[in-house]
Parts: C-alpha cells; sequence; structure tokens
C-alpha cells in the first residue's frame, strides 16, 4: 500500500471515527412521499349527499361495495345503485348457512377475483364485495360506522337516496 | 376501568416492546397499578426483556379458551402485573387473536394502565391488539420509512375505530438529516408524546446474563429519564421535552479516548 492511500486511509478514519462527521442531509424527497401518502387519507363525511357518504365509506374501508338489508332481505342502504340482487342473495345464504351450522358469525364467499362477506349487526345483514378479505375487526368497524352514519343522518337523506334509486330503476 | 393502551408502530425494530416494558415499569414506580399484555402472539418476546420468560400459563391458552385471563396473569419487576404471550408455534396457529378485546375487558377494572405490545405490520394480529385497546400510542424513529410506517397504522387504526393519542419519537440521535419532532407532529397529526434519545445502555440492558429493562438497570440513564417523562405526561402531567445535543468536538475526542482507554484496561 503506497504512503498516499495509507494517508487517505488514516484520514477516512480520522473523520469518521475521531471527528464524526455528519454527512446526513433532510430527507426532502423522503418527506414528499410520504406527504403524498397522507394527503390521500382523508375522509370526510359531511356531505349532505348519502350516496356520497357511502362513497366516501367504500373508499375509507377500501371495499368494492356496500350494501346493508333486514334480515328479511329488504334493503337499507346500498353503494351500488339499488343492490337488491346482492341484498337478497346475501340474506339467503346467511340465513341458510345459519340454519346448518347456527353459531355462523359470518359467510365469506371466495369468487373468481373478489370476496363476498356477510355478516349480521344490529339486527341488519351486511353484504361487503371486496377484492381481499377483511377481517372481522374490519368488518365490524365498517358496519359500525356505516349504522352510527345512517343513525347520525337525517332520515330524509337516506328517503333522497332511496328515491333517486328506485327513479333510476323505474327508468331503466 | 383504567385507560388501556396499544403501542404500536407499523415497522418493527423501532423499539415497541422496550418502551412498553420500560413505560409500564415507570408508571407502576410512578404510584399506578399496571398490567402489560405481550399481544405479540408469534413473535413474543416481552417476557424475555422482563426476564420472565418461563410462564406456563400464556396469552395462548386464554385466547384457546383453556385459562381465563386472571390464570395468565404473573407479577413483574416494579410491582408490575404481566400476561405473558406463548413461544409455542402451534397454539400460535390456532389462536383466534380477535378475543383479545374480551381479555383486556375482564381485567381493565383491576388496573389504572393496560398497556398492549402489538407486533409490527398491519395485519389480523395487529388490527386484534389495536382494537383491544381504547388508546393508541404509536413509536417511531426520526426517519422517513418509521414515519410512513406509522402513518400507515395510523390510518388503518383510525379506520377500524381506534384513537391514536400521540407519538414516542424513539432512538433520537439529534443528527442533522433526522426529521424532527416538529415534522413529524405535522406529518402525523399527532401530539409528541416523547423524544428517546439512542442510549448504549438500552443495548446493554439486553446483553446481561439476566436481562433486565433500562429503566431498573439503570434508572438515571437518558433513555430511561425520558420514558419517566413519558409516564408522567401519560398520567396527565405537563414536562418538556428537551432534543438530545450532540456533543461538541472537544467533549466528542476527550469521550472517544476515555472509552478506547477504558476498554483497553477491560482487556488486560
Amino acid at each position: 500500500m503506497s504512503l498516499s492511500s495509507r494517508f487517505k486511509k488514516f484520514s477516512r478514519f480520522f473523520a469518521s471515527k475521531i471527528l464524526d462527521l455528519d454527512d446526513t442531509a433532510v430527507p426532502v424527497e423522503q418527506f414528499k412521499i410520504i406527504s403524498d401518502l397522507f394527503s390521500r387519507q382523508h375522509f370526510s363525511f359531511a356531505s349532505k349527499n348519502f350516496k356520497e357518504v357511502m362513497h366516501t365509506l367504500k373508499k375509507k374501508h377500501v371495499v368494492d361495495s356496500i350494501i346493508v338489508a333486514k334480515k328479511d332481505g329488504n334493503i337499507v342502504a346500498s353503494s351500488e345503485g339499488n343492490g337488491f340482487h346482492d341484498a337478497i342473495m346475501g340474506t339467503a345464504l346467511f340465513n341458510y348457512v345459519c340454519s346448518e351450522l347456527p353459531k355462523s358469525r359470518s359467510v365469506f364467499v371466495k369468487q373468481d377475483d373478489s370476496w363476498f362477506m356477510v355478516f349480521p349487526f344490529e339486527e341488519k345483514i351486511f353484504v361487503i364485495k371486496s377484492s381481499a378479505s377483511l377481517s372481522t375487526i374490519e368488518l365490524r368497524a365498517l358496519a359500525r360506522e356505516l349504522d352510527s352514519l345512517m343513525k347520525n343522518s337525517q332520515s330524509y337523506f337516506v328517503e333522497q337516496y332511496f328515491e333517486s334509486n328506485f327513479a333510476e330503476e323505474k327508468a331503466f | 376501568m383504567g385507560r388501556t393502551i396499544t403501542i404500536a408502530s407499523g415497522k418493527g425494530g423501532v423499539g415497541k416492546t422496550t418502551l412498553t416494558a420500560n413505560l409500564g415499569i415507570a408508571l407502576s414506580q410512578a404510584g399506578f397499578s399496571v398490567c402489560l399484555i405481550d399481544a405479540d402472539v408469534a413473535m413474543a418476546n416481552l417476557s424475555l426483556l422482563l426476564g420472565m420468560q418461563s410462564s406456563p400459563i400464556t396469552l395462548h391458552d386464554v385466547l384457546l379458551g383453556e385459562a381465563s385471563a386472571e390464570d395468565a396473569i404473573y407479577d413483574g419487576p416494579s410491582k408490575i402485573n404481566f400476561i405473558p404471550s406463548g413461544l409455542s408455534l402451534e397454539s400460535y396457529k390456532r389462536v383466534d387473536s380477535e378475543r383479545l378485546e374480551s381479555v383486556v375487558k375482564d381485567i381493565a377494572d383491576r388496573y389504572d394502565f393496560i398497556l398492549l405490545d402489538a407486533p409490527a405490520g398491519i395485519e389480523k394480529n395487529v388490527l386484534s391488539s389495536i382494537s383491544a385497546a381504547s388508546e393508541l400510542l404509536l413509536v417511531a424513529t426520526p426517519d422517513a420509512p418509521s414515519i410512513a410506517d406509522v402513518l400507515k397504522t395510523k390510518i388503518v387504526a383510525q379506520r377500524i375505530g381506534s384513537k391514536p393519542i400521540g407519538v414516542v419519537i424513539n432512538l433520537v440521535r439529534g443528527e442533522k438529516g433526522e426529521i424532527s419532532s416538529e415534522d413529524v407532529m405535522k406529518m402525523l397529526e399527532l401530539p409528541i408524546y416523547g423524544l428517546i434519545p439512542y442510549d448504549e445502555e438500552v443495548r446493554k440492558s439486553f446483553l446481561q446474563e439476566k436481562i433486565s429493562p433500562v429503566i431498573v438497570r439503570k434508572p438515571s440513564a437518558p433513555a430511561s429519564l425520558a420514558i419517566q417523562k413519558i409516564a408522567l405526561k401519560l398520567s396527565g402531567k405537563q414536562v418538556v421535552f428537551e432534543v438530545p445535543k450532540k456533543q461538541s468536538f472537544f467533549s466528542s475526542i476527550f469521550g472517544r479516548l476515555f472509552s478506547i482507554f477504558k476498554k483497553k484496561k477491560q482487556g488486560e
């Protein structure tokens, strides 16, 4: 090893070990990535339009559709049009599974590229479609939030929402 | 009913377990009744940190419905109570972590604080430990990957209705490249509960014949003092946090020379 390389090596050692020169820098680019991630995560449920509220809830819980029905299959709320078909199928499926396996708390069906999840909450049946399966904790949180939104929303917003969906159905 | 707080971070290796153990002891030393729960059902090591590896009944047994929560409570250092998690892979595969919420509810009346040590990540077991407590304390190191993971954890926690109360920034060295506590606060929109400096004493506390939390082994170490302040803040008292300053040029050189001399002397 030449004298100059030995000197360089010693200088580097001196700089790193003895002087402990701080070559770190404020990670500006990394900040941008984080703030970008953050900016996508604001969900407001202040809208008076129940359709928009359902859409926001769908985005927040990263699911494809949410349908709420009474235990007899009558629809209570839906994020996708009137959702009659899924509401009836979901409640029928859940009732059938419960008749065969009485202690069932939820029914998960894996379709080609998505999951069909049915579970009861506060005397209602929730039917959730998503590309990934959700844990019971996530499903319960979604149901709790939607239930409270429905209770807090003035009834006429929900009525408005259904009237518009019925109108769509009739036109179709 | 006492406060139930889950300590989570998203990222592994940021000091969740170390903080849980030491914070629990600090709260106990401040006069509160405390129970620690190792909610990391897959990779349990809170018991290791507390020096309590051999527990016949664990959280696994409770979650499997084979024992009651009361049966799995052990006495730990500084009068804390502790529910360890099992080390068996077989029972881990069988446990239903979603039962954790009812376990916490069963004992919540008995303590001022119940601290849950959450696993890393944002998978099912993490969600179970987050939803089992009413509050969430996040731990991050002052770098972008850790902050990003904490942010994700916060988002997921809020999605399931959890209430994040603040962030603890761990392993603070006071280097230029570190994300400042003000920026962390702005990004996460959460208050800073404390800054824990990088402290060799924490690492050394793992390198003993019998592992002992730093707050027990070296109560005057900078990390111990910072954790005591966090305990005070958690209990409702206001304290001012200080960012650890970098050593000056001369004190740094003398410090290093002294440590080299000390090492050589120990070697002889």
